[in-house]
């Protein structure tokens, strides 16, 4: 398993550097400069800009820019400097990856317990009004736009019916109460975000769960197992369950990138300083540097969640063999 | 009985000059709040964060009016500058006298010290010039020190600035820019101010000093007990909330999560004024939108052909949709509100006909479709704006469908920042819709001047006219402000004629103060955080 996991690390290499460049030079082919999104309606002098476009390097041709760029970050592990926030990228990233980490977790919890709940209430009324009316309900949720529901959560939870704050990771003035004050006030401040990022997806893994059970409880060996005397819930939950998670477990996998790098709505609608806003906001600000950090994040979680959720699938599988050659099964 | 009318009409007025006018707030709320009490933390809600914590490195509006409460400067402009250019109010400079030759302004620093209990020295103001006129710097703001030949510090709070030439902006220009501390700032070389992190330095002359800053979330301001004036600030804190998304911070606002925002959607204007305890401020923003004609092509080259243009705008129409009355109609390149302008000079009107007779006498003629057209070729123009700018964007709209009426057939063409400002400078376009913001000082020459033509200036609308041309060089020349006066009138009245722009409006800028937050008002708008001296909370 492990030299397993060593090959795959091995081969998102180039896979990352293939996609470094691809960004690179998408975001370089798009037309604009940051130095005039900057500088906005004011008469600035031509070679004022020429001079602030050469104080950052932006006077350089793009594919020196990029060597430049790929070479301190290999070498010497620095990220480049943020036209648009004036700061070194990596102070830029250390702020918005913990923000992002704690959303994704409690999301992507709130994720799997509703999804998982959610499934196997529905399999095991299959065809039932409680089955249809989950089913549907969660399906409206899912195909809600997550901006108008998290801008509806912030209208009738934080405005008209005050129970949750509006935005941002705290309180005013928290940095000075005590640890477990402050985590609580953050649970507090998770509670509108992480619903509308992590709640509304459920539904989607509540139909793959829902479905898997349903299909596994026509398999022989629940057959076998009814028939060795396994009550209901016994079979549901233990046989069956199991069985059913095997597709969701790779969806998990897959999808733990997408709530790091893909949370982008809700951090804007929410404040969250995230990473999704981050990259978000430097892409409008055509600020290369942070765009291409947040990109290498994001591909190394992708590579990282699918090779979690191979492991996974091995380790809630038994039939399933891991070899170095790759998983067979 | 009449006594206690009286009394009670007394205290109800002193409550609205105190704490601001409030609707629903009754008479007797008012009067317990009529002191305005110390201490307390305002919130402020921005969508954008601070580009740099060196007002030298940044650009944006808001950063910079937060940045003014953290360093001085010499002296501030007060917001009376309808009549005459404004006047100063003395910040860290105490007073100031020009030398006899008039070339020198001699300045006498008051006895400040910064956060860090060194004291504010001449040589500090010197350090300043140094920077702001450092190529490696590049200031944006840079021109303001062109006539200064030098700074000299006279003696540990003298300091003199030495210009060129006498002439009426000297002390304007003087005061421009922060004032810096030459012992923090110049530990950095020019040369890597543009790549420095400043959200570390944590010193100032102001009334706040930074306490944190965490990028994209929070800006927390504390109150710098060092600053000169003991009894300011009355706030403790002023702690920013960073929310980008406009809709959830108006909400936010509306909820008193935030105390105060800026940038408020006119439409959204009536549903704050109907929130109990919410104050809106409409103050005016020195800026213009217009549309430029490109002089360098034809047709619009010709004089006529721009004025009929202009008089075929329904401009009152777009105010009123686009910005529910809160703009008005710009009537020529000098802001309406500020001293230079011609207040008897109408706007051009909404008139199609004179527009039509117009372009008839510059040849054009309708055509069988109904098109106007001239030797064979229509009327036809492709109106651009930089992408993104919804307002422009829905201007493009309204005059494709004004025109349409009189027969002029124009193509809206939204384009990125750097594609737009390259064909405008390349002169590759028949017209676009941009706009000016200025700041303190009406720099006509850079935008009309036949030298500003680029690829030396910001004249991309390619305007030469020796009569204007004439004009900007009498106004460099002008020994005092009222004789600039009759010169820039003429100026007005010379572009107005010849319109290479159409002045589309002047905007309002919209701010709102929530029902806890007392003492706001906006009487400087060029610097509408400057009243946070005197913004207290409701306990």
């Amino acid at each position: 398993m492990i030299a397993f996991a060593l090959k795959r690390l091995l081969f998102a290499i180039p896979v990352l550097l293939g996609v470094l460049t691809l960004t690179f030079l998408l975001v370089e082919s798009a037309p604009g400069s940051p130095i005039d999104l900057w500088i906005g309606d004011r008469p600035v002098p031509v070679e004022v800009r020429e001079r602030i476009e050469e104080a950052y390097g932006l006077d350089r041709p793009a594919a020196e820019r990029y060597l430049h760029w790929l070479g301190a970050v290999t070498l010497h592990g620095e990220w480049g400097w943020s036209v648009s926030r004036s700061r070194p990228v990596a102070r830029l990233l250390a702020g918005a990856l913990p923000a992002t980490i704690v959303l994704a977790a409690a999301a992507l919890a709130l994720h799997v317990a509703a999804g998982l709940a959610l499934g196997i209430f529905c399999a095991a009324r299959r065809g039932r009004l409680a089955d249809w009316t989950v089913s549907t309900g969660g399906l409206v949720l899912y195909s809600m736009p997550t901006f108008w529901m998290g801008l509806m959560a912030i209208l009738f939870l934080a405005y008209k019916l005050p129970l949750f704050p509006p935005s941002s990771l705290h309180s005013v003035g928290a940095e000075t109460w005590s640890l477990w004050r402050r985590a609580l006030d953050l649970a507090w401040h998770l509670v509108l975000p992480a619903s509308v990022l992590g709640l509304a997806s459920s539904a989607s893994l509540a139909r793959l769960l829902r479905a898997g059970i349903l299909e596994s409880l026509a398999e022989d060996f629940i057959r076998a197992a009814r028939a060795r005397g396994a009550g209901g819930v016994r079979v549901l939950a233990v046989h069956a369950l199991r069985n059913g998670l095997l597709p969701s477990i790779s969806v998990l996998g897959l999808s733990i990138p997408l709530l790091v790098s893909g949370s982008l709505v809700t951090e804007v609608v929410f404040a969250w300083p995230g990473m999704g806003r981050l990259a978000y906001e430097a892409i409008l600000a055509k600020d290369v540097p942070v765009v291409l950090a947040a990109t290498a994040l994001s591909s190394t979680l992708v590579v990282l969640g699918n090779l979690a959720a191979d492991l996974a699938l091995g380790m809630a599988d038994p039939r399933i063999r891991l070899r170095a050659s790759g998983a067979q099964r | 009985m009449r006594r206690a009318i009286l009394s009670r009409a007394v205290v109800f007025l002193a409550a609205l000059l105190l704490g601001g006018c409030r609707e629903g707030d009754s008479p007797q709320a008012l009067a317990r709040e009529i002191s305005p009490a110390r201490g307390g933390t305002a919130v402020l809600g921005s969508i954008s964060d601070v580009d740099s914590w060196n007002e030298l490195c940044s650009q944006q509006t808001f950063a910079n009016d937060l940045l003014r409460r953290i360093y001085l400067r010499l002296a501030d402009p007060l917001g009376d500058s309808r009549d005459h250019p404004p006047t100063f109010e003395p910040s860290l400079a105490e007073s100031w006298r020009l030398a006899d030759d008039g070339r020198s302004l001699i300045l006498r620093l008051r006895e400040a010290t910064w956060s860090d209990g060194s004291p504010v020295t001449a040589r500090d103001v010197r350090f300043t010039w140094q920077a702001e006129t450092s190529p490696e710097v590049a200031w944006t703001g840079a021109s303001s020190k062109e006539h200064i030949l030098d700074v000299e510090a006279l003696d540990e709070r003298t300091v003199a600035f030495h210009f060129d030439r006498s002439y009426p902006d000297q002390l304007a220009d003087a005061m421009d820019g922060p004032i810096l501390p030459a012992h923090v700032f110049g530990a950095i070389p020019f040369s890597e101010w543009r790549t420095h992190d400043w959200s570390e330095t944590r010193i100032a002359s102001g009334p706040f000093v930074l306490e944190r800053h965490a990028p994209g979330e929070e800006i927390v301001l504390a109150r710098n007990p060092r600053y000169f004036r003991r009894d300011r600030p009355l706030l403790d804190r002023l702690v920013v909330r960073i929310v980008p998304d406009a809709a959830a911070l108006f909400m936010q606002l509306l909820a008193g999560s935030v105390d105060y925002m800026e940038g408020i959607s006119p439409k959204d204007v009536a549903r704050a004024r109907a929130q109990r305890g919410v104050v809106v401020i409409p103050f005016d923003e020195p800026k213009y939108d217009y549309i430029g004609w490109n002089g360098s092509r034809k047709p619009w080259d010709d004089p006529r052909v721009r004025r009929a243009l202009t008089l075929a705008i329904d401009r009152e129409a777009i105010v009123e949709s686009l910005f529910f009355g809160l703009a008005r109609v710009s009537r020529g390149p000098i802001l309406s509100f500020w001293w230079g302008s011609d207040r008897t000079l109408p706007p051009w009107p909404y008139d199609p006909e004179e527009a039509l007779r117009l372009l008839g006498s510059a040849g054009f003629a309708p055509g069988e479709d109904g098109v106007l057209e001239r030797d064979g070729k229509p009327l036809s123009l492709e109106l651009t704006t930089n992408l993104g700018n919804r307002v422009r964007e829905a201007v493009l709209v309204k005059v494709q469908e004004q025109l349409a009426r009189i027969g002029a057939r124009v193509a809206p063409r939204p384009l990125e920042m750097k594609t737009f400002r390259q064909a405008n400078a390349a002169g590759t376009y028949d017209a676009y819709v941009a706009g000016w913001r200025f700041s303190g000082k009406i720099d006509l020459k850079s935008i009309f001047g036949s030298d500003a033509i680029p690829p030396r200036g910001n004249n991309v609308v390619f305007y030469r006219s020796a009569r204007v041309d004439g004009l900007l060089h009498d106004l460099d020349l002008a020994p005092a402000w009222n004789a600039m006066v009759p010169i820039l009138h003429d100026l007005e009245r010379a572009i107005r004629e010849d319109a290479p722009y159409t002045f589309l409006y002047e905007t309002q800028r919209i701010a709102a103060a929530g029902a806890r937050l007392r003492g706001v008002a906006i009487d400087v708008p060029s610097d509408p955080l400057r009243g946070t001296l005197s913004w207290w909370v409701a306990p």
